[in-house]
């Protein structure tokens, strides 16, 4: 296995294709579940959040009226208020602050009531599959960016090292054998996917590594400026910053100064920009301010086309800024991985590119167990035991972790507790819990594991779906008549999940009953090496 | 095996590193670059650099060559950065 003992570049890349793919694959199936279910993060949020589910189009926000009154006293000693405009996915305004124990609390304001709506109880997609796709919630020491970040360059020399082994590229676009056996079936799988969509798993990953480059090169990127990180962020993003006063004054019309900011971002850019954040820092302050921002702009990949900053007291501009040439390439190239733009056509493709990212990873974990399944058996090492656990746990297992989740939302009331957890927190238990026992049921179980859990998943998914129902009234035709297109779609991908997982479970079952008939090696060593693995 | 791992990940990150300083300082200087952009850029490019150190540590047949190549570099690139980065923030000295 010592790359050293592969003379040709091909060989060498083979080697490290096959052991990379083995040691990081787990995270890597982590990040590109959680980053598909993502793309519909403001949906999953709509159906983890029923109080959200508003139909009609938002009406005109006034924040000096209906959002500085509510947020005034809610956020109390608070020094950073975030008001997120409504948009056609998201069409309740949505009011954030960190509250005097440093927590992150998210508020949902309701625009054609004038309400602000009680506390969803939920950290939903956006604030807990959305947060793990990219920093796997370790947030100790940024260390969920950092294994984020080893797996993303792994990613990629995986996409390379894939491509280098293989002989025959364009044959494997239209190879898919289901009916073979399944180390056959499962490579066949793995190559489709991953030359088919090339390019997506390419740019997907570089251009996720690049929108944390702020972290992986932190150093590099402060020395200029001699470390000072502040003077960088100024003058790549446009960051303003002054210290409090400590005299209380009052606020300016903030809507004054949104209608300002998107009037002077007219003129720069030839076409209308719409603010879609609003911050106030030391609100109540002398020195407060508030920044005006258009961070995903519906209409451009490209993001931060604005960013204006005004003082709070007297409405006056103190900052204007617009990216510059290489900051707007990299902005469009974060903007290309977001994909918060108005594109439904390709926020689908985004979506099933990534479950098809999704199926290489997990087509590759299958491959290498299956393809060694009898000669580790009778070799009888631990390591296989181990790899084959953690293929099932980080594959099957996280799947019913997340739907788990989902059914958790709709089981446990709003307000309830236990042991001094809030229910958003014990949704997130339920997750981990559910995902250990999947590692553990694995571990257990390893002959008949693959095919439980997908049983499992198939089960899980249609429970959630039926609690949806039991608990808010919305079913697909419901839905969908009501013009509920997200809680329909939902439920759809929902149930369209459990029949995949069913044929799976199936087709795995097939293959165990066919394999203890014939009792013999399902690959011949021979076909193995030729093949292309160790 | 675990060398070479060593060699190409954390080898790799220090020459990438210290090869994204040297240029997020040398692009100002020598083009009148804006800082940040060269910053970006330098980052940007250095993701890019990082796998193709990657993928030639773990293909180059002498691991030898690997460490000194990486330990040269990363040493000679930082030591270069960190002399010319002060004529950017400190235009006194």
């Amino acid at each position: 296995m010592e790359p050293s003992l592969h003379p040709t570049f091909r060989q060498s890349m083979q080697s490290l294709h096959t052991w990379a793919g083995v040691i990081i694959g787990s995270v890597l199936f982590a990040i590109f579940w959680m980053g598909s279910l993502s793309v519909f993060d403001r949906e999953i949020d709509r159906w983890m959040m029923p109080a959200t589910r508003l139909q009609a189009p938002p009406a005109p926000l006034s924040i000096d009226r209906d959002i500085k009154p509510v947020i005034t006293p809610l956020a109390e000693g608070s020094t950073q208020w975030f008001i997120n405009m409504p948009t056609d996915r998201s069409t309740a305004a949505r009011v954030s602050y960190r509250d005097s124990s440093g927590e992150f609390i998210r508020r949902y304001f309701d625009t054609q009531k004038a309400v602000l709506l009680p506390d969803a109880g939920t950290h939903g997609g956006s604030g807990f599959i959305f947060p793990f796709h990219y920093r796997l919630h370790i947030g100790w020491l940024n260390i969920g960016y950092w294994l984020v970040g080893v797996a993303g360059m792994g990613m990629l020399v995986m996409l390379v090292s894939g491509v280098v082994m293989h002989r025959k590229i364009f044959r494997e676009f239209f190879t898919f054998r289901p009916r073979k056996q399944l180390p056959r079936a499962s490579l066949d799988l793995h190559n489709m996917t991953g030359v088919l969509l090339l390019p997506f798993h390419f740019v997907i990953t570089l251009s996720g590594l690049i929108i944390f480059y702020s972290i992986y090169f932190a150093w590099p990127t402060a020395l200029p400026y001699g470390g000072d990180r502040e003077a960088l962020q100024s003058e790549n993003f446009g960051l303003y910053s002054r210290p409090k006063a400590s005299v209380p004054a009052p606020m300016a019309s903030i809507d004054a100064m949104v209608r300002d900011a998107e009037a002077r971002w007219l003129v720069h850019h030839g076409a209308p920009v719409k603010a879609d954040l609003v911050r106030v820092n030391h609100p109540g302050d002398a020195a407060a301010f508030v920044q005006v921002r258009s961070v995903f702009p519906r209409d451009s990949v490209t993001m931060d086309r604005g960013m204006t900053v005004y003082d709070a007291a007297s409405g006056k501009l103190l900052r204007e800024h617009y990216s510059a040439p290489v900051r707007k390439a990299q902005a469009f190239i974060a903007g290309m991985h977001f994909i918060q733009f108005k594109h439904w056509t390709l926020r689908w493709l985004y979506f099933f590119a990534g479950l098809s990212g999704c199926i290489m990873i997990a087509t590759g974990f299958l491959f290498w167990i299956e393809a060694r399944r009898v000669r580790h058996s009778r070799q009888g090492l631990i390591g296989a035991q181990v790899v084959h656990c953690l293929a099932v746990g980080s594959v099957a297992g996280i799947i019913i972790a997340t739907f788990a989740f989902f059914a958790v939302n709709r089981v446990l009331p709003v307000g309830a507790t236990l042991a001094g957890a809030g229910r958003a927190a014990l949704e997130m238990w339920v997750f981990y819990l559910v995902w250990l026992a999947a590692f553990t049921h694995a571990w257990l179980r390893p002959a008949q594991a693959w095919r439980e859990q997908a049983g499992a998943i198939a089960a899980v998914a249609l429970l959630a779906v039926g609690l949806n129902w039991a608990t808010t009234g919305h079913h697909v035709p419901g839905a969908l008549a009501g013009g509920l297109v997200e809680i329909a779609m939902m439920d759809l991908m929902l149930v369209a999940a459990a029949l995949i997982a069913l044929a799976s479970a199936r087709r795995l079952g097939r293959r165990q009953r066919s394999s203890a008939q014939a009792g013999a090696d399902p690959m011949p060593m021979a076909a193995t090496a030729r093949i292309g693995c160790d | 095996m675990t060398v070479r791992v060593a060699a190409a990940i954390l080898g790799g990150f220090a020459l990438t590193t210290a090869l994204a300083a040297l240029s997020a300082v040398a692009l100002p200087l020598a083009f009148g670059m804006q800082r940040s952009e060269a910053a970006l850029l330098s980052a940007m490019l250095g993701f890019i650099v990082y796998l193709v150190l990657l993928l030639w540590a773990f293909s180059a047949p002498s691991l030898t060559r690997v460490w000194t190549v990486m330990a040269v570099g990363a040493a000679a690139a930082f030591t270069l950065a960190k002399v010319l980065a002060p004529l950017l923030y400190a235009p006194g000295g």
